[in-house]
């Protein structure tokens, strides 16, 4: 570009009124001269003045000739159209708040769902070089999406591999920190690989990291890490915890150093603390348990060694371990990933999110195809303005241009609206997130912020909507027949496409929203059936009380049980219960605790599942309402002798011994190698024999009962502080009396009581109730927004016909033919909008299904399906109704001059 | 008028001509207007339509410059003048059109 002209231009766009002038002056002079040439040649002074003006010709175009010249125009004329745009849109307030507040919750809800998926997924993690950190997964022919290590795997790839500086092991735990408040609290805790830290390449923000030789300790305290959340939180910071020790549920760890701020590894939350792995016991003995798979792997690469260098090299070690132990490794291989952006525990939420990002998408269509069909219906209305223009020489493009112009200013501010929604919105969300998210007990960190990414993706979606929005109409509208139009606007061409087209846009809003809603209502009937289910025990009348071990108030182990014998005494002695019991583990209630089981005396055996075990004590069947079948129950003998007895269910039962009976017969339990953290302890049984047989229950899953299940006697002399107790009357009070009895023998010790129903309450079928509550409000706002085009388009073409109602009520026709008349076309459309919705919402639920549930459980629900497809479409009808009767009710003689 | 005598200017050569005509000094529109004219004896009818977004056409290139000064008749007027790269620009045209009109002359005569 010239520089003559580039100061020209600036000139011309910043001093526009000097230059314009300049310009009136230069031209004027021109006349000026021309006309007093001509008076010189002889004529009198008006007729030379008007022949110079002939000579000249029309000033405004030679002016326009000159601003093109100039180049600003475009410019000019946008900030025009701007201007022209806005006064249409304060015009026309109420078109105009429907269409931002649609727009703005349709890029809002993308929005935030956006930047949740960029603060999850899409960051890499914050530590040098995070492409080289990889995660190492045991993938096999059913699962491929990648499984824990044994310790023994873990030893053997560390040890044997070339290819990574340091393999770290990391073992997620629920624990209990007993710190100075004397008060043990609910802690989530990893046990780690001394080089954790290192191979994530990243330091202590205070005190020290775990050193190599660490690892070899066998006795406490065992030396761990805080994370700077917890530390903040629980401590305040105080740098006087480096160098304490603290019970963490039992076992004695010293505070050597604190993690950075928000740190997790691959996690999805910032643990609470990390503890030296050294504390489960020695390396070399949890190695002897080939079936305990319980360790994550993170590697970081050697520098220049690539990806699939490293996955080359794991694949043959797993083929020669799976050489050396066939029975424990069988088909099991290595899959080495890019931990940096998507680690393991990321991956879940991918499917998650694209569900999400569907029905998102699809309202973000609904505002879209709402907002093109009001500007359809508007550019009707300004059809005789629009044809005035093109006939006084107006070009198509600028009118093109105006209408763009309208529909980009449109986006933008639903845009910039949307963007303050979603900001509000996320930090709700993320608040929320940690139900979504199946926390295990740690800190959620997430950086909510909109970032650049996320503001882009905005804009990109407000532009897009914009000018895909307001360009069909701009299309339509700048294209009638030119003389039709100005005499008569109904006449205009393409009319009945418009209205065919709007009529298409609405039944597929309709169509659409019922197929969210269909959604909604199936995760919500299905979240209430799994509720209603009997799980085979009792659920209102049973309470589940948790109580911490007073071991980790520093209690003997001697004192541990006399305590536990004491708080049993107390319990029993409440008004109101009327039985109390003992086992390992909740049913329903998320901790899963299996092993192997295998028939004596049977071929073939090593095909089977693990199998959930409880421990239970002696009134436990009594006490949640688990009826025997056959046999008998533990006798007080058994339990004091830890006798190898069991008690199974019948689906067991069946599956092993399908035409005798079981009772008498013996099965083997667990294997002598599994070991397990403190105070779980696994079966160990080469023979129990089975004693009796009750019935089936939902213990693992509310979606299906139990494959079976194994009952053991709870040893005597361990604590146990999972408590189940069965009242009679009124729960509430008699819980809140239990409360008590327990802070009367132990103020410190925290304690929680619910009942059973709340406990299954929150568990899987809350899943569905989230995912339910998430797509109702999709297709409500879906519904709305359906429900406001149903409405517009209908009073559009109310409107159209209001001459023509005019004239059949003159003519005698009833208000009723009037109303069926107007009507026709719209429950035509709605009809066709619901066909569709409910195939869609059928496709779309058995897709919701085969994430959600296993395959051939109920999920698809006929009635609930034709319910909310009547009710969307009574609804759609409504809005269809309300211009339709004010139009009936007119005056016939009113509708006539109406025009 | 006899304007079956007159010429419509060829696309282009615009330019040339107010170019030329500037390098005698500084002149207002008209009076380049009407120096084409009187110089051509009034074949050459100037389009005021094209002058003036032609001058400002030229003024962008950086070929002429303008500035308000005071007419013959003491009226404030804007006058264009040849720039140093405007002389260049119309050396190379001059130049051009000679060698178009001759090779022009040429076919006419010869073909």
């Amino acid at each position: 570009m010239q520089w003559s002209d580039f100061v020209l231009r600036l000139k011309g766009l910043l001093f526009r009124s000097r230059v314009e002038g300049d310009l009136d002056e230069e031209l004027r002079f021109h006349l000026e001269m021309e006309a007093r040439k001509n008076a010189a040649a002889g004529l009198d002074p008006a007729a030379a003045a008007r022949q110079a003006r002939i000579a000249f010709g029309g000033a405004e175009v030679i002016k326009e000739d000159c601003r093109d010249v100039r180049g600003t125009r475009w410019i000019e004329e946008f900030a025009q159209d701007i201007r022209f745009a806005l006064r249409m849109l304060r015009k026309d307030r109420g078109y105009t708040l429907t269409a931002v507040a649609a727009l703005a919750v349709g890029i809002g809800a993308n929005t935030s769902l956006f930047t949740l998926f960029a603060a999850l997924v899409l960051k890499p993690l914050p530590i040098p070089q995070p492409n080289a950190v990889v995660s190492l997964a045991r993938t096999t022919a059913k699962n491929s999406t990648g499984g824990f290590f044994s310790v023994a795997d873990y030893l053997y790839y560390r040890d044997h591999n070339s290819v990574f500086t340091s393999v770290a092991s990391e073992m997620p735990a629920h624990l209990r920190l007993a710190g100075s408040a004397n008060v043990a609290e609910p802690v989530m805790g990893i046990f780690v690989s001394a080089n954790y830290l290192a191979t994530f390449g990243v330091h202590p923000v205070a005190g020290r990291d775990f050193d190599a030789a660490e690892e070899q300790r066998t006795a406490g305290p065992f030396p761990a890490l805080l994370s700077e959340n917890y530390w903040r939180r629980h401590f305040g910071g105080d740098r006087a915890v480096l160098g304490q020790t603290l019970m963490l549920s039992g076992t004695p760890v010293t505070v050597i150093g604190i993690t950075p701020l928000d740190f997790m590894g691959t996690r999805p939350d910032v643990p609470d603390a990390w503890i030296l792995s050294a504390a489960l016991g020695p390396a070399a003995r949890r190695a002897l348990a080939r079936n305990d798979l319980s360790c994550a792997l993170t590697a970081r690469l050697k520098p220049g060694v690539t990806v699939a260098q490293a996955q080359a090299q794991m694949s043959s070690l797993a083929a020669a371990l799976r050489a050396d132990y066939p029975e424990a490794e069988r088909a099991w291989k290595v899959q080495v990933e890019n931990a940096a952006r998507f680690g393991p525990a990321h991956r879940n939420f991918v499917g998650m999110f694209a569900i999400l990002q569907v029905a998102m998408g699809l309202v973000l269509l609904i505002a879209c195809s709402n907002v093109a069909g009001l500007l359809l219906g508007r550019a009707v209305v300004r059809q005789r303005e629009i044809a005035l223009r093109l006939s006084i020489g107006a070009t198509r493009g600028r009118l093109i241009r105006q209408f763009l112009a309208e529909g980009v200013l449109l986006a933008v501010l639903a845009g910039a609206a949307a963007f303050l929604v979603s900001w509000q919105a996320l930090s709700i969300l993320s608040a929320r997130a940690s139900a979504m998210m199946l926390s295990e007990g740690g800190t959620i960190a997430i950086d909510a912020t909109p970032d650049l990414t996320v503001f882009f993706y905005i804009l990109a979606i407000s532009i897009f909507a914009g000018i895909s929005f307001a360009l069909f109409p701009a299309l339509q509208a700048t294209r009638p027949d030119l003389a039709a139009a100005l005499k008569d606007e109904n006449a205009g061409l393409g009319i009945q496409g418009k209205a065919r087209l709007r009529g298409w846009i609405v039944a597929a809003q309709v169509a659409v929203c019922l197929a969210l809603l269909i959604g909604a209502g199936l995760l919500t009937s299905t979240s209430l059936r799994l509720l209603a289910i009997d799980p085979g025990f009792e659920t209102d009348r049973l309470l589940r009380m948790t109580v911490a071990s007073p071991e980790e108030l520093g209690y003997s182990e001697a004192a541990t049980l006399e305590f536990e014998r004491r708080l049993h005494a107390r319990l029993r002695a409440v008004p109101g219960v009327t039985s109390v019991s003992f086992a390992s583990r909740i049913p329903l209630g998320g901790n899963i605790t299996v092993t192997r089981v295998e028939p004596r005396g049977e071929a073939n055996a090593a095909a089977l599942p693990p199998f959930p075990y409880t421990y239970v004590s002696r009134e436990y069947f009594e006490t949640t309402g688990i009826p025997l079948l056959r046999g008998r129950l533990f006798t007080a003998q058994e339990v004091a002798t830890n006798a190898p007895v069991v008690v199974i269910t019948e689906a067991l039962a069946r599956r092993f011994w399908p035409s005798g009976d079981a009772i008498g017969k013996r099965i083997a339990l667990g294997s002598p190698t599994e070991v397990h953290f403190t105070g779980r302890r696994a079966p160990n049984s080469p023979a129990s024999e089975i004693i009796g047989i009750v019935r089936d229950s939902y213990s693992l899953s509310l979606l299906a009962p139990d494959p079976g299940a194994v009952y053991l006697p709870k040893p005597e002399n361990e604590w146990n502080g999972l408590v189940f107790l069965r009242v009679a009357g009124d729960a509430k009070r008699t819980a809140a009396v239990l409360i008590r009895e327990v802070r009367a023998a132990e103020a410190r010790l925290p304690v929680s009581i619910d009942p059973m129903r709340d406990v299954i309450a929150t568990g899987e079928a809350s899943a569905f109730r989230i995912a339910a509550l998430v797509f109702g409000a999709i297709g409500l706002v879906g519904f709305v927004l359906a429900a406001v085009g149903v409405y517009s388009m209908a009073a559009y073409s109310v409107s159209r016909q209001t001459r023509e109602v005019g004239i059949r009520m003159a003519l005698g026709a009833q208000r009723r033919d009037v109303v069926r008349l107007l009507l026709a076309g719209a429950l035509r459309l709605i009809g066709g909008g619901l066909v569709a919705g409910a195939t869609l919402g059928l496709v779309l639920s058995r897709v919701l299904a085969s994430q959600l549930v296993r395959p051939g459980t109920g999920f698809l629900d006929p009635l609930v399906i034709v319910a909310i497809s009547v009710g969307t479409g009574t609804l759609a009808l409504l809005a269809a109704w309300l211009p339709v009767r004010r139009a009936a009710r007119m005056d016939p003689a009113l509708t006539l001059r109406f025009e | 008028m006899g304007n079956e005598t007159r010429i419509d200017l060829l696309q282009g050569t615009l330019d040339l001509l107010i170019l030329r005509t500037l390098q005698n000094g500084p002149m207002h529109g008209w009076s380049i207007s009407e120096r084409i004219q009187q110089i051509s004896r009034d074949v050459l009818q100037v389009n005021q339509g094209s002058l003036y977004p032609a001058m400002h056409r030229l003024e962008h290139q950086g070929w002429i410059s303008a500035e308000w000064g005071v007419s013959e008749l003491g009226r404030r007027a804007r006058f264009y003048k040849l720039t140093a790269k405007g002389q260049k620009q119309l050396e190379a045209e001059t130049e051009n059109w000679a060698r178009l009109s001759d090779a022009i002359g040429r076919v006419l005569k010869l073909a």
